[in-house]
C-alpha cells in the first residue's frame, strides 16, 4: 500500500539512524510533504480509496465472490437459510467464495452493508 | 495442523502473507482469500472548520502550534518498536528544535518507552497520549506520521494515516 518514494518513506525495521534521516528528510522537504497532500498528484489517500475504502471493498469482494461461484444464490444460503448444504456438497473452489459472504454475515459496518446492497441490487 | 481438514477457507490481510500462511495452517494454497484490511475513509477527511492548531495547542501546549508534530499511533508493545522511534526521535530534534514526537496509544512498555526518553533527554519532546477518539483530527493535524513496528501485516493506522493525507515514513 505504501510505495516507497511516492507515497511516503521506507526504512528497514529496527534501524533508529535510518529511521532519523527519513524522518528529517520527510520533515525538512516540502515536496515529499506536498507529494501526500490531497493536492499531490501521488498523494497516498487516493490509492487507499480505491484499494482500502470499506465500501470500494465490499462491492469488490461481492462481485468476486459472485464471478468465483457463479451463483448470487450462494449468498442467500450461506446467510443460514435452510438449503445450505452439507460440507461434501461443497465443491473446493466455492468454498473460499462461501467464506466471503460468511465474513459479510458476521462484519458490521460498512463493508457489510455494501455487500447487502450489491446484494439487493442483484436481487431487484 | 490438526484441523487444518476442516477449514473451509483461511482469510488474509495481505497477498504477501499468502503462502506463509498456507503453509503454516498445512491448507490448499486455493483455501486461502486475501481480503486487505478496509476503512471508512471519510472519517479521516478533514472536516470544514478544522483546526489544526488547536489540535497541536491540546497535545503539545499552549504554544504547541509552534511546533512541527510527528505521530505514531499504535499500542505501546514489542512489535511496534518505539524504542527505535525515541532513539530516532534524539537524532532529529539535536537539530531540529521545532520538532515534537506523539504516540498515540497504550500498552505494557508505556514506561520504558519514556524512561528512555528521558534517558535520551528528550522527555519534554515526546508525550504519550493513551487512547484517543479523535485520530482523524491528529493525523490531519500532524506532519507526519512514522511507523516503527518490527513487523505487519496491514496495519490500519498506515491505511488511516495516509487516507487523513499525512505524509508517512513506515518499517518496510
Amino acid at each position: 500500500m505504501l510505495k516507497d518514494e511516492v507515497t511516503g518513506l521506507m526504512v528497514p525495521p529496527a534501524d533508529s539512524v535510518a529511521l532519523a534521516e527519513a524522518i528529517g528528510d520527510s520533515l525538512d522537504h516540502s515536496h515529499t510533504r506536498q507529494r501526500a497532500s490531497y493536492s499531490g498528484p501521488n498523494n497516498g489517500r487516493a490509492g487507499i480509496q480505491q484499494e482500502h475504502d470499506d465500501k470500494a471493498l465490499g462491492s469488490g469482494l461481492y462481485a468476486r465472490a459472485k464471478a468465483d461461484t457463479g451463483r448470487p444464490t450462494t449468498l442467500k444460503r450461506s446467510y443460514g437459510a435452510p438449503t445450505t448444504p452439507c460440507h461434501s456438497e461443497r465443491s473446493e473452489e466455492s468454498r473460499p467464495s462461501r467464506t466471503l459472504f460468511g465474513l459479510a454475515r458476521n462484519r458490521n459496518g460498512i463493508l457489510k452493508s455494501e455487500i447487502l446492497r450489491c446484494a439487493q441490487n442483484d436481487k431487484a | 495442523m490438526v484441523g487444518a481438514p476442516l477449514v473451509q477457507a483461511l482469510i488474509v490481510v495481505s497477498p504477501l502473507l499468502h503462502d506463509e500462511i498456507a503453509e503454516w495452517f498445512g491448507v490448499s494454497g486455493s483455501r486461502v482469500v486475501s481480503i486487505p484490511n478496509g476503512i471508512d475513509t471519510e472519517r479521516f477527511r478533514p472536516h470544514p472548520g478544522f483546526d489544526p492548531a488547536s489540535i497541536k495547542r491540546e497535545l503539545l501546549g499552549d504554544d504547541g502550534d509552534k511546533y512541527r508534530m510527528v505521530v505514531n499511533v499504535a499500542r505501546l508493545m514489542p512489535q511496534k518498536a518505539q524504542q527505535y522511534l525515541v532513539e530516532a526521535a534524539a537524532r532529529v530534534v539535536a537539530t531540529r528544535p521545532d520538532v515534537r514526537f506523539v504516540i498515540v496509544g497504550y500498552g505494557p512498555l508505556s514506561d520504558d518507552v519514556m524512561a528512555l526518553a528521558h534517558k535520551l533527554g528528550i522527555g519534554d519532546k515526546i508525550s504519550i497520549t493513551g487512547i484517543r477518539a479523535d485520530v482523524p483530527d491528529i493525523l490531519a493535524a500532524s506532519d507526519l506520521f512514522v511507523l516503527s513496528s518490527l513487523w505487519e501485516g496491514m496495519p490500519l493506522s498506515l491505511l488511516e494515516a495516509m487516507a487523513a493525507g499525512c505524509p508517512v515514513v513506515a518499517t518496510d
